[in-house]
């Protein structure tokens, strides 16, 4: 797999890979999406097509899974205070900028710059969660599957009940969809500013597909959510949050990307009655700047962390349940050394 | 008085504004609150002079409604309170809007109020008795000062001029109202100067027209009168062109509703003088909607508009300049709303990211400071002369602002050299929409923002100022905006991230410079055509000078880049090197080194790239990235770079961001592995296995793609698995689970080797099967287990070998040892066994405790050696204990128990044989006095009393402290259990044996199978007495899970203490599955659930396994494996089948209407009548009409079912077979169904 160019004029605020893994989007400040398609045969990665998606920054990503519609359908989320809905059309030619159509204009009832959209995970059907700096977050449902262009407000709920980022100029704002699939409850993070909630549908309502639609009728769209918990210790804007997959663990591994230049891993535990206890696994300096992401990988058992030192570093949890560096990875061209720290590695290898 | 009424109203709110604003914005506010009624008195002292005065923003809140503001460069005399303006500029604000007109005079350095003037009372008190209608209806549009003169538009087309006189007195001069409608815009017409006063101004008006007038005329008329076209289309904004003087022309610049640019020349001989109409000189189309407004660039003929379009563009309209024919303007930025007010910066910016000099930028202030002084033509000149090459361009260097239409609160500001990332965006406090704002002038030059919002406050901002990151209305975007991202693929280890610097998308001044330049090159194009080729090449050979001249001054670029490559190439992972020029300069560089001016412009630079450098995006300097010109990196469909030679534009070498994939280089993340794996692993249980036999398959899986650590795993299971069993068919009273157990007794059932054997050996055993059924299913179990065990090595020692033969191998041995005769045979497995597990033991612990049981065990072999012959050969090998006790046991029993006793006792080396088969004897007999002996003896014979013995053995004090020293370290406290459970004691010492991967467990099983078989406590004989005689029973023993479901039965009250073994397979699966998920090693965490989950459901509860199920069968879907997840579907657990299918399978909903009577086919009758006879049922036919559907054409049955139909072009359908007899036996070639339609 050999690095490729972009075309972006401007920087890359989010690259997404499709279920897949087949295709790559990319959502930059120059107010461009790009996809760019595997081509297996050499292994490298051609355009599937550029277009200018909003008036703004992009600033996030998200492929919806493919059980949804036969074409690929892309949300993205800008600071043109807008979150747009996209479809990929088969037949119009690669690089046309006609390729990929829109399907529907959200969140503009917002009057802020969007910071994260996030399709929820499959298993809760097509829908998508979206918070912007007014501190609300709204999740979009599509109504029927055959016509995508339909997308219901279904939920709002204001993160920052009275308290306005006031004393920070900087805002952020992400969410985190709990992808796993067999948990009691619907579960997210939605992070704002400095502090991290996270909320789920009520434990209590035994999730039973009635129950869900009746909660799901407006009435009661208010309070199909409630807070669950939070996330303590942040002394900053939390930049990022992921999620792990839980992978046959019976607690939840919640990582943050903090301003304060920690990553901090979570344990959660969910009681019996779905209740969250929250504990801290690990915090993690390294990076000593500003933390920009997080990203678990699939199994969860990896976590990526970006950083403003222009690094990624890798963590793995050892045998001693400390979490470690495994490999720090350059990506800028500031200290001109790209090598990923191979030791780590290495020993890693042979551990296993 | 109007205003005393609302002042009351009013003051609460101003109160706590003032309130809001002092906690916020530290002191100082005091005067802020000055009412207007006492504003002469209003004057504070002033505060003490200080540096940080820029901390206080200045906030004040007019109690009317306020649309338009300007700032009044005018001494006011007696407001400063021996507060003497060196600068010589004066800053006041002149707010206007609804019946309000006021002046705000500041301080010095703007940082606070010091009066407010009401310049409408002053005026209609002096003026009252001539004007009386002035305090009436004047809803202020516009207002524009220049010196001592404010000139107000009203919305009813009145343009009320003001005389300001230096003690802040003010009063009303003139009165224009020639315009039919709301006045959008005035202009004064200076020299660029704001000190000379100026006569003439220009308003621009909804009626569509702009006048020209003069102050000095007493004619109530315009001088000029111009209209834009015949219809009226409202000028939303002129402005005249201070440019244009140095031209001696005078140029207007208005925008309209139109969305067109039109540009004016006074002095042009085209107007029509006669009729004071003169139409534009030029138009543009440069927005959709209405152009709302437009500001002109403080030092080119480079004019900002903004659009209701949600655009800015930024457009050359000077006279020289031949793109002005292009559609498209120069510089287009897109804003998130439509735009109200564009403002160009007054003084130039200074940067953050891009290191300018900074001495150029003292320089430059030094300048700016007085700008206001120095006429247009002054400053140009002396920004162009000395320095303009480091300067670079100056069109990129001066920040420009808008502010939104509607509901938007923000202000945003841009700078050409980062053009899609705001530097900054200013929200209003309250989240009111801004209604206006300007650049002030200011004697620091720093980059000040006044403002006025639409609930009526006046705010002003400071943007250089250092502290503003407290400010929490101001933010930058560049700030919150993610510098790098990174993403996981659904590989275990594979992702991407993006290689990119935060700054290096700013333009660099020779960048800005370059692009410039490049503009005069286009320029150039025409101009050659004119013959002016000289002069244009003399411009560029000046600039390759400045060029050369700067890039020597530059910092050598970075060598650090080509160490990075090295240490790329030495890196032993297979990662591609990342080319990129480290820094901007190396860009410059490449492109500075040639003299030639022609060949020298970006393009060669583009054709020859270093290959270590990166390569450079073309940015089309002029147009945006609109649909129409994607920028292209190497990856692209379409061949762009000759469109872009030809279309020879001016470019901007820029960097493009890289996305880079990584793959780790960690063994879990091997998709061929991965694969594998997932192909191969048996998920379920096939027929004529069990899960033993599954495990040692699965570990050979391993071993072929080279897993061996989880081939380990699975061996351990296997053979923790195999104890189990033993312990399970034996003595099911002892474990708890009765349900694992009903399922195990499930598989063997299902197992038909199991039951051809244990039919055999029951005909064998005549009467006594029911009771041994037990013990002749775990013998076979043995038979089988090693079987599979010989066929492992054979795979791992050989490589592949195909599964059916595997299976006929396992099956021959089966047979084979099935009859428990030939002791070759066993050695065979034995050997195997051995070597594989030789190769697999690894604890310098386990292999110790391995020789020493090995020199015990020569003294056994002494001892079997006379005993039986045969076992003689095998003393030299490895693997010739395991022979000894396993040939023992099958031989004679006799023998069988002293080896027992020896492989449990191989711990205390001084004790000879003689003396342990001495203890044994005696052990031996003191067994019938610790059980109850009544009921052993009721089946004694050999073997029994063999087993007897052997359990006795086992249960006495001194074996048991033998188990406790032979333990390992995690061997658990058995002391105390032992006693009571001798079972226990016994089987620990041979599991303990298990775990440790020596080889040594498989010498265990028959004499402990033998032994476990009634190696029972007190406790348990009865139960166990009470199963034999049940099984004994005739009419019971008849079937084996009779038999066998009684045991279990009769054991359905387990002792409540189980004891915690760490080589239990509960345990063990426990550790593997915590481990592996921790390794994230999701195929085998699955495929251990799969297996699992009936029987551990403990260890493996729905929970979790439903997790791993659903994780593993979503990483097989983004793998693309399809066939593994509808297997991995196929094999769930059952009673987890629902949920996984529920979440993976998507049902397809088809409705089928009726071909005749097209009507839903629901069928519902007919399927209440075929309720019993499933595959009747269909709707191949309708119901309604009782007419069938989607009839054959040729012999009009319905096509129903898995039939193969076949459609023809002409929509007709029929069966294969009829249409293959129609077309090719009777060789039709028209459709059968008479349309005519030819196939051929």
């Amino acid at each position: 797999m050999k690095p490729f160019v972009t075309g972006h004029e401007e920087l890359i605020h989010d690259v997404k890979y499709d279920f897949y893994g087949k295709h790559i989007a990319t959502a930059s400040s120059d107010q461009h999406i790009k996809v760019f398609d595997l081509d297996s045969s050499n292994s490298s990665w051609v355009l599937n097509d550029s277009w200018k998606g909003h008036d703004s920054s992009i600033v996030k990503l998200s492929w919806a899974h493919p059980e949804f519609s036969s074409s690929k359908i892309l949300a993205s989320c800008s600071y043109d205070r807008t979150v747009k809905v996209w479809q990929e059309q088969s037949d119009e030619l690669h690089g046309s900028g006609r390729r990929w159509i829109k399907l529907a204009t959200l969140a503009i009832e917002s009057y802020g710059p969007i910071y994260d959209v996030a399709f929820a995970p499959n298993h809760m059907g097509l829908k998508l969660g979206c918070v912007g700096s007014d501190g609300i977050f709204r999740i979009y449902e599509s109504l029927e599957p055959s016509d995508l262009t339909n997308w219901a407000l279904t939920t709002e709920l204001p993160i920052l009940s009275m308290q306005l980022p006031a004393k920070s100029l900087q805002s952020s704002f992400c969410i985190e969809w709990c992808p796993a699939k067999f948990s009691k409850t619907e579960k997210f993070i939605v992070v704002a500013l400095d502090q991290g909630f996270i909320y789920g549908t009520s434990p209590s309502n035994n999730q039973s597909n009635d129950i869900k639609e009746e909660m799901d009728t407006d009435s009661n769209s208010k309070s199909k959510y409630i807070k669950l918990c939070n996330l303590p210790e942040h002394n900053g804007l939390i930049r990022a949050v992921s999620w792990a997959p839980s992978m046959g663990r019976n607690y939840h591994l919640i990582a943050t990307g903090c301003k304060d230049g920690y990553v901090r891993i979570f344990k959660a535990t969910e009681s019996q009655s779905g209740e969250l206890k929250i504990e801290t696994l690990a915090k993690l300096n390294d990076h000593k700047s500003e933390v920009w992401k997080v990203n678990w990988n699939l199994t969860g058992t990896i976590l990526s962390s970006a950083g403003d030192d222009g690094n990624i570093r890798l963590w793995k949890c050892n045998y001693l349940n400390e979490w470690k560096c495994m490999s720090v990875i350059n990506t800028s061209n500031r200290s001109g050394n790209r090598v990923i720290e191979e030791e780590n590695v290495a020993q890693n290898a042979s551990g296993k | 008085m109007s205003n005393n009424s609302n002042s009351n109203q009013s003051s609460l709110a101003k109160f706590a504004f003032n309130i809001y604003g002092t906690l916020n914005h530290s002191n100082s506010y005091d005067n802020n609150s000055t009412s207007p009624a006492s504003s002469y008195s209003s004057i504070k002292s002033k505060v003490t002079e200080n540096y940080d005065y820029r901390a206080n923003k200045l906030v004040y809140n007019c109690e009317r409604e306020v649309i338009t503001l300007s700032q009044l460069n005018f001494q006011l005399h007696n407001l400063s309170n021996g507060y003497p303006s060196d600068h010589g500029i004066s800053h006041h604000v002149v707010v206007g809007g609804r019946n309000y007109l006021r002046i705000l005079a500041l301080n010095d350095d703007q940082s606070r109020i010091l009066q407010d003037i009401n310049v409408l009372e002053q005026s209609t008190s002096q003026f009252n008795s001539r004007l009386p209608a002035i305090n009436k209806l004047n809803n202020i549009n516009t207002v524009k000062t220049h010196h001592d003169t404010i000139a107000a538009g009203l919305s009813n087309g009145l343009i009320n001029v003001f005389k300001i006189s230096p003690n802040g007195k003010s009063r009303l001069i003139n009165k224009f109202s020639d315009h039919k409608r709301s006045i959008n815009s005035l202009d004064f017409i200076t020299n660029g100067s704001s000190f000379e006063p100026s006569n003439l101004f220009i308003s621009g008006s909804q009626d569509g027209s702009i006048k020209l007038w003069d102050l000095r005329s007493s004619n109530p008329r315009p001088v000029i009168t111009i209209m834009s076209s015949n219809h009226s289309d409202p000028v939303r904004s002129c402005q005249y062109s201070p440019h244009s003087t140095a031209r001696n022309k005078m140029t207007i610049l208005s925008a309209h509703d139109s969305g067109s640019l039109a540009k004016f020349e006074l002095r042009s001989p085209s107007g029509n003088q006669l009729q004071n109409i003169i139409s534009p000189e030029r138009k543009w189309n440069l927005h959709t909607g209405p152009a709302l407004s437009l500001h002109i660039h403080p030092e080119k003929e480079y004019v900002l508009t903004g659009g209701r379009d949600q655009k800015m563009c930024i457009w050359n309209y000077s006279d020289s300049n031949p793109s002005s024919n292009r559609v498209t303007p120069e510089h287009m930025i897109n804003t998130y709303g439509p735009v109200m007010k564009v403002r160009w910066s007054q003084y130039p910016s200074l940067r953050s990211g891009a290191d300018l000099n900074l001495e150029n930028i003292q320089q430059s202030n030094e300048f700016n400071r007085f700008d206001d002084k120095l006429t247009y033509d002054e400053r140009e000149a002396l920004y162009s002369f000395p320095n303009s090459s480091t300067r670079g361009n100056s069109l990129y260097h001066y920040d420009f602002a808008c502010s939104y239409l509607n509901d938007d609160s923000t202000i945003t500001v841009y700078n050409l050299n980062r053009k899609y990332i705001p530097k900054e965006v200013i929200t209003s406090a309250t989240n009111k929409p801004f209604q206006n704002f300007i650049w002030p002038n200011n004697s620091t030059s720093s980059r000040k923002l006044w403002t006025v919002t639409k609930s009526n406050v006046f705010t002003t901002y400071d943007l250089d100022f250092q502290e503003t990151s407290q400010d929490a209305e101001i933010s930058r975007p560049l700030d919150d905006l993610p510098s790098t991202s990174i993403t996981w693929n659904n590989g275990m280890g594979d992702f991407c991230f993006v290689n990119q610097d935060k700054y290096e998308y700013e333009m660099t001044d020779n960048e800005s410079y370059a692009s410039e330049n490049d503009d005069s090159e286009e320029l150039a194009i025409p101009l050659d055509r004119s013959n002016t080729n000289s002069v244009v090449e003399e411009e560029e050979t000046k600039y390759y000078d400045d060029f050369e001249r700067v890039v020597g001054s530059l910092p050598v670029p970075n060598p650090g880049f080509n160490s990075t490559n090295n240490s790329l190439a030495s890196g032993s992972i297979e990662k591609p090197g990342l080319f990129r020029s480290s820094t901007q300069y190396s860009v410059n560089f490449t492109k500075s080194p040639s003299p030639n001016p022609r060949s020298t412009n970006t393009f060669s630079s583009f054709q020859e790239p270093a290959p270590l450098v990166r390569p450079k995006l073309h940015r089309n300097a002029s147009t945006t990235t609109q649909e129409s010109n994607i920028s292209f990196g190497s990856t692209v469909h379409s061949t762009v770079p000759s469109s872009n030679n030809k279309k020879r534009l001016s470019y901007v070498n820029h960097l493009s961001p890289y996305v880079v994939p990584v793959s780790l280089p960690i063994p879990s993340n091997d998709d061929t592995v991965f694969e594998a794996l997932a192909d191969n692993y048996l998920v379920s249980i096939p027929d004529g296995f069990n899960l033993v036999d599954v495990c040692y398959l699965n570990a050979s899986i391993a071993a072929t793609v080279h897993r061996f650590r989880e081939c380990q795993v699975w061996r351990m299971l296997a053979v923790s698995l195999e104890d189990d069993y033993v312990a399970n068919a034996q003595q099911a009273d002892i474990y708890t689970d009765n349900q694992r157990e009903m399922i195990e007794n499930n598989h063997k059932l299902e197992d038909e080797e199991y039951n051809k054997d244990a039919k055999s050996l029951s005909s064998d055993l005549g009467n006594f099967v029911g009771s041994y059924n037990s013990n002749s299913t775990s013998t076979t179990n043995y038979g089988g287990a090693g079987s599979h065990n010989g066929k492992d090595q054979s795979v791992d020692s050989l490589g592949k070998i195909p599964r059916p033969m595997k299976s006929t191998d396992d099956l021959q041995l089966h047979a084979l040892s099935s009859k428990l005769s030939s002791n070759s045979l066993m050695e065979l497995i034995h050997k195997s066994r051995g070597n594989s597990f030789t190769n697999a033991s690894k604890s310098p612990e386990a292999s110790n405790l391995f020789l020493r049981k090995e020199s015990i065990t020569q003294d056994d072999k002494l001892e079997n050696a006379i005993i039986d012959d045969d076992e003689t050969e095998d003393v030299e090998s490895s693997s010739s204990p395991k022979d000894i006790t396993f040939t023992g046991s099958n031989n004679n029993h006799e023998h069988s128990a002293p080896i027992a006793i020896t492989s449990n006792e191989s711990l205390p080396r001084t004790t000879t044989f003689e003396s342990r088969y001495n203890r044994y004897s005696f052990t031996s007999q003191r067994r019938p006095t610790l059980t109850p002996s009544t009921h052993t003896s009721e089946d004694l014979d050999n073997e029994n009393w063999n087993i007897l013995n052997n359990a006795a053995n086992n249960s006495s004090p001194v074996s048991n402290a033998i188990f406790l020293q032979q333990g390992s370290p995690n061997y658990f406290n058995q002391s105390h259990h032992s006693v009571s459970h001798h079972p226990y004691g016994s089987f620990s010492s041979r599991r303990n044996s298990a775990i440790q991967p020596v080889g040594f467990p498989r010498n265990k099983p028959s004499p402990g199978s033998s032994g476990g078989t009634r190696d029972e406590t007190p406790k348990q004989a009865l139960n166990q007495v009470q199963e034999e005689i049940l099984s004994l029973n005739p009419s019971e023993k008849a079937t084996i899970k009779s038999g066998l479901t009684r045991a279990f039965e009769s054991s359905a009250d387990p002792p409540a203490n189980e004891v915690l073994k760490p080589w239990k397979v509960e345990s063990l699966l426990k550790q593997v599955l915590e481990y592996s998920s921790q390794q994230g090693d999701v195929v085998f965490c699955a495929t251990l659930a799969l297996l699992f989950h009936d029987q551990y459901n403990a260890i493996i509860s729905d929970e979790v396994c439903l997790d791993l199920i659903s994780l593993y069968i979503e990483i097989l879907q983004r793998k693309r494996l399809f066939v593994n997840c509808a297997n991995v579907l196929n094999s769930c657990p059952k009673g987890l089948m629902d949920k996984i299918k529920e979440l993976t399978i998507n049902d397809v909903d088809l409705r089928f209407y009726c071909c005749w009577c097209e009507k839903l086919l629901v069928n519902e009758q007919s399927k209440e009548k075929l309720k019993d006879k499933r595959d009747e049922f269909g709707f191949w036919y309708c119901d309604e009409c009782s007419k069938k559907q989607s009839n054959c054409i040729y012999c009009e049955e319905p096509c129903k079912g898995l039939t193969v139909v076949v459609s023809l072009k002409c929509g007709h359908r029929g069966h294969f077979g009829c249409l293959k007899e129609w077309f090719i036996e009777e060789e039709n070639i028209v459709c059968p169904g008479g349309c005519d339609y030819q196939i051929l």
